[in-house]
């Protein structure tokens, strides 16, 4: 039987490493979406293009990254130990892991696995992995451990097969063009932050650190589920709207949090429930050495 | 010694929020707090510390007011079914009993319809478009991804004990709040579709593309995070 530990790290790996071209819905609430993915690798370097079918014309091109590049999250997915205050964090001090036997899905063979949370501040998941490929075929976000709030599913996938540069190229107008080169490749961000989050989910760690015309940027992981704080001092605190939004498992919490002379415009968007955004935003201050 | 009209007042008030309240007393508060936004206030602050006393989540003081207004809307149609409905069963039920039931009836309706109200202003995200909130705030504790105990199942031997999670996608419930020294208050729960605010929604897509980049590469999905960003403008280069 496939260990816990092996299906996780296979999945992270196939991720970067596969060339693969399908479709997948995306489905919370009453809404249904689907998508085409390719993913190809040349020359060790990762180009990807994933297009909305339906709704709103979208699609995201990225390109750039070596596909040996090994992020926080991709780290911890793989059973790595970071050290963080001085203690080590791993994604099994976060989850209970069930192996849940098998599914067919795509019309291909996966292997079932179930992360339960061990608090109440993420999501659990449950993940359905290509027997051949290595590939997540499934994933549902759940809540309660019974209800999924949101899911992603291949409907069709080709692995390994020959994919042009038509495939990885835009299709329409519409689209945003990433850059892959400015993803983190680091276990941990080598940029210091000017702001810290000073109560953390147990397991999350910072995974991504910069400045850009958002103000400061912090993205948080735990191996599985991410969260990312956008801070910016307001000199008119009374333009920035307050409140909170949800699409899916995604949050959006707005808020206003005063440390400091000026105060901070805050947004969490993430993956995690309101009550840990809620608890993450409101200790934020400036980090040691910051302003 | 008597009292005067506000401590009267703020008497029916406490009664309210222990449930102990009459018909009556919470047709007047309900009036009262039209005109006198300190009865409204000091609802908000009795509800409050229950709130954190019973460990549950809190709601800001404009939230609480659409929920009165709602739920004062929502007295007078049901009185008038509920006498509808009695009078139809049994015409010759006695008008006394006509009356002690539907004072019973109502009551308890009026003081479960203010609390779901307010339970359901709580939970508000996404009721709009995802089906299942209510049921769910109705049959479950109100907390979060603890709402089954994470002790119990962490017990449960593998593979047993453990139900699978529910094929269909549900809506979701928020979560308990901890009572904690920087309180962030939110006055403005929405569904990300529903936000009319045109600035606003601009800034949650590009912060939602931002953070799917992010996303995809510390999570288990590869590229597919970003089949959550839903709108995206043409011109957009996110970095």
């Amino acid at each position: 039987m496939t260990s816990v530990d092996a299906l996780l790290e296979r999945a992270s790996k196939a991720l970067q490493e596969q060339n693969y071209k399908g479709r997948f819905t995306y489905e919370f609430g009453t809404t249904l979406e689907t998508l085409e993915v390719v993913h190809i690798v040349r020359e060790g370097v990762e180009y990807e293009r994933i297009t909305h079918l339906n709704g709103p014309e979208r699609e995201f091109v990225r390109g750039g990254r070596d596909k040996n590049c090994v992020s926080t999250g991709g780290f911890l997915l793989r059973g790595g130990l970071i050290n963080q205050m001085g203690g080590a964090v791993s994604l099994s001090q976060s989850y209970h892991f069930y192996i849940r036997g098998r599914d067919r899905i795509a019309g291909r063979d996966a292997e079932v696995v179930q992360a339960v949370p061990k608090d109440e501040y993420r999501y659990g998941m449950t993940l359905a992995v290509d027997r051949e490929s290595g590939l997540p075929l499934m994933s549902l976000t759940t809540v309660s451990n019974k209800s999924a709030i949101e899911r992603f599913q291949f409907t069709e996938l080709e692995v390994g097969s020959e994919v042009e540069e038509e495939d990885i190229s835009p299709t329409g107008t519409n689209h945003a063009k990433l850059d892959g080169k400015n993803l983190p490749c680091e276990k941990l961000p080598q940029a210091p932050s000017i702001w810290r989050a000073g109560w953390l989910p147990p397991g999350f760690v910072v995974s991504h650190v910069n400045s850009d015309s958002e103000g400061d940027v912090l993205t948080y992981t735990d191996g599985i589920a991410s969260f990312t704080l956008f801070i910016k001092p307001l000199s008119d605190a009374s333009s920035f709207k307050q409140g909170m939004a949800r699409r899916g498992a995604t949050t959006a919490l707005m808020s206003i949090v005063s440390t400091t002379a000026h105060p901070l415009g805050v947004v969490l968007v993430g993956e995690v429930p309101f009550a840990t955004a809620q608890q993450v935003v409101s200790s934020i201050s400036p980090a040691a050495g910051g302003r | 010694m008597t009292l005067n009209s506000s401590d009267q007042l703020f008497e029916s008030l406490s009664a309210m929020v222990d449930d102990e309240a009459s018909e009556l007393e919470i047709h007047r508060i309900l009036r009262s707090m039209e005109q006198r936004p300190e009865l409204m206030e000091r609802w908000r602050r009795y509800h409050m510390i229950g709130a954190v006393m019973r460990g549950e989540y809190l709601a800001t003081a404009s939230e609480t007011e659409k929920l009165a207004a709602s739920v004062s809307g929502s007295i007078t149609g049901l009185t008038e079914e509920t006498t509808s409905v009695e009078t139809r069963k049994d015409p010759s039920y006695s008008a006394t009993k006509i009356s002690g039931f539907k004072d019973l009836v109502s009551k308890s309706a009026i003081a479960a319809s203010f609390a779901a109200t307010l339970v359901m202003g709580f939970h508000y995200l996404g009721s709009s478009k995802e089906n299942g909130v209510a049921p769910q705030i109705a049959g479950q504790p109100n907390t979060p991804a603890a709402a089954e105990p994470v002790a119990v199942v962490a017990q449960a031997p593998i593979g047993f004990e453990l139900p699978l999670p529910e094929a269909r996608t549900v809506g979701l419930t928020t979560g308990s709040f901890q009572s904690q020294a920087n309180e962030v208050r939110v006055p403005m729960p929405a569904y990300v579709d529903d936000i009319t605010d045109y600035a606003t929604q601009e800034m949650l897509n590009r912060l939602l593309i931002q953070h799917a980049e992010r996303a995809s590469v510390h999570g288990s999905l590869g590229i597919m995070p970003f089949a959550r960003v839903h709108k995206m403008q043409v011109d957009h280069q996110p970095r």
